[in-house]
């Protein structure tokens, strides 16, 4: 038992290991001159779109901004996670690293906490610029903007596992052809319930629950309408949104560990 | 230190192709302190079962075993191993001393090791001075640089080497070369080393390994081979000042067989069998002629693995 502590310890050490190079050198290159480049292009056309609106203009602008701060970080995640594993297994740096004495678990999620990090960093720019302009355009604070800022996270990350773990079992242009695809029906496949059309169709109607319990229910982490018309809402939907996240996550993470663990890396 | 049982390994390259065999039931041991080397041409199947070895895919049948001296468990096995896969890319963000900490203490090494160990085969390897530059503006030799001190930073007890030498400059090739040798001599290292190059082997290996299609054509002393195809042809040179006569006596002699004649410098080359020298020496000194030097045939690596490959 003491010795499988001793193990259990050395992997968390060498995951927390794995994770800090892999964000190092996240850090050290061009990403985020993307970020910051990205995170003015969303100011302007928040601002734009102040400019441009009649009546409650503020909040126009945040409603850009945070609808654009999502897509940019999802497609930040996409990004990052379709060659996170792929190409160390193309460029053959994994075979240095998983031949050290360290197992396949604490390598992949080394790699995935490091990405994470980089994620979390760029979802807090992005959303700290949407609420500095709302804030010096007249808005008010609400404590929903940091679960908003949270959610957005926690979007952007599971659709980081996804594509993941895809990059593990398919190519590149399938993994981002994936991802987006997934985000899409996240957002979609609750709305096609409630259809009369699939209501009537027996056959489809399962289908598409099937679907509904399968792919991630991104409406659950979209808080957006809450700031915007500064609507409550319950603690419990927050805290089932944040379970619901971890568990979906969870879910993607042993899957992709499974295939990492038995996956043939040539 | 390593043993390979009957490996075969079968490749499907995707649902629709028919699927081949990269491996048919190799089997070697390598023993401890032993430098073999693993010759093969291009997709003969080094890095596959190089690749089994390490763990990174399964072998169809067969099996690997590691003797006790390596350890028990995965970890301690590995922890005793340096590997170099071939022609790799580091992350190119970070700098070479970066990378080499960052191996380092993936095995368990403190910073003043790795400090130490770091620096030592960084000057020896010639890359110090480059050591805090980014990996993305390194070369191919500096990259396969790094990769070696990372492969010896921890001074493992079976060294793998993937084409360690290719895509090397000549003094780049003599540097690693000559690191071979010495980590041998010095800590009595077992390494293995795959290679297309025949000569590289040859230099540094006591035992090879002969890979062709998949199949293992040869296994053992790399002395044993060339003497095995080198003793049978001895190579005579004569000065001859005698009458055209007694010349052509000699030329007839039997088994014997004239390579070339230098009519300005009367000067005569011939191979004769080994079982046939003596007579032949004493027959052509009988006659007067003169013995400018007397040799056994040598025969390259090369030249007897294309024989080998050649015979099946």
């Amino acid at each position: 038992m003491v010795f499988s502590w001793i193990e259990l310890v050395d992997e968390f050490s060498k995951m927390v290991l794995i994770c800090k190079y892999s964000f190092m050198e996240f850090m050290k290159s061009k990403i985020w001159v993307g970020v910051f480049l990205l995170g003015s292009i969303l100011l302007l056309l928040s601002y734009i779109s102040y400019s441009f609106a009649y009546g409650v203009a503020e909040r126009i602008a945040l409603d850009v901004g945070l609808g654009l701060t999502s897509l940019s970080t999802v497609f930040m995640a996409i990004l990052l996670g379709h060659a996170l594993i792929s190409k160390e297994i193309e460029n053959r740096t994994i075979h240095m690293i998983v031949t050290r004495s360290l197992g396949r678990k604490a390598f992949f999620l080394g790699k995935l906490l490091g990405v994470i990090a980089v994620l979390s960093i760029n979802v807090i720019i992005l959303m700290s610029m949407s609420f500095i302009l709302y804030f010096l355009l007249g808005g008010h604070y609400s404590p929903l903007m940091l679960f908003s800022v949270l959610f957005s996270f926690f979007e952007a990350t599971i659709v980081l596992l996804i594509v993941v773990f895809f990059s593990l079992i398919t190519n590149a242009t399938l993994t981002i052809i994936y991802g987006i695809v997934i985000y899409i029906l996240g957002y979609v496949i609750s709305s096609t319930l409630v259809l009369q059309y699939v209501e009537k169709n027996n056959f489809l109607a399962t289908v598409i629950n099937a679907c509904y319990y399968i792919f991630p229910n991104f409406n659950r982490l979209n808080l957006k309408d809450y700031i915007l018309y500064q609507k409550t809402i319950p603690m419990e939907t927050l805290m089932m949104g944040t379970a619901y996240a971890f568990f979906y996550m969870l879910l993607v993470i042993v899957a992709s560990l499974f295939i990492f663990e038995n996956k043939n890396l040539d | 230190m390593l043993k390979i049982d009957s490996v075969s390994k079968k490749f499907k390259t995707d649902f629709w192709s028919r699927s081949f065999w990269a491996l048919r039931g190799v089997s070697f041991e390598i023993a401890a302190g032993d430098v073999v080397g693993f010759l093969g041409a291009n997709g003969a199947g080094k890095t596959t079962l190089i690749k089994i070895i390490m763990g990174l895919i399964k072998a169809t049948h067969g099996k690997i075993y590691f003797s006790k001296i390596m350890g028990v468990s995965k970890k301690s096995i590995f922890s005793n191993l340096g590997f170099l896969p071939e022609r790799p890319y580091f992350y190119p963000n970070l700098t070479g001393r970066d990378f080499i900490a960052y191996l380092g203490k993936l095995n368990n090494l403190s910073s003043l090791e790795i400090n130490q160990q770091g620096q030592k085969w960084a000057q020896r390897l010639g890359i110090d001075f480059a050591l805090d530059r980014q990996m993305k503006n390194y070369s191919k030799g500096m990259l396969q640089r790094v990769g070696i001190i990372s492969t010896l930073l921890h001074r493992p007890k079976l060294i793998i080497l993937d084409e360690p030498l290719s895509g090397l400059d000549p003094i780049g090739r003599k540097e690693i070369k000559d690191i071979v040798a010495d980590v041998r001599k010095q800590y009595g290292t077992t390494i293995f080393f795959s290679s297309h190059i025949v000569p590289d082997v040859e230099e540094l290996c006591q035992k090879v390994i002969f890979l062709e299609k998949g199949k293992m054509l040869y296994s053992g002393s790399v002395s044993e081979l060339v003497s095995k195809h080198s003793s049978s042809k001895y190579r005579v040179i004569l000065e001859w000042r005698g009458c055209w006569e007694d010349k052509a006596i000699i030329c007839n002699y039997p088994n014997s067989f004239l390579l070339y004649e230098n009519e300005l410098e009367k000067v005569l080359c011939f191979e004769i069998a080994k079982e046939e020298k003596e007579q032949f020496l004493s027959f052509i000194m009988d006659k007067g002629a003169k013995i400018v030097s007397f040799s056994q045939k040598s025969i390259k690596l090369e030249e007897i693995l294309y024989n080998v490959n050649g015979d099946r």
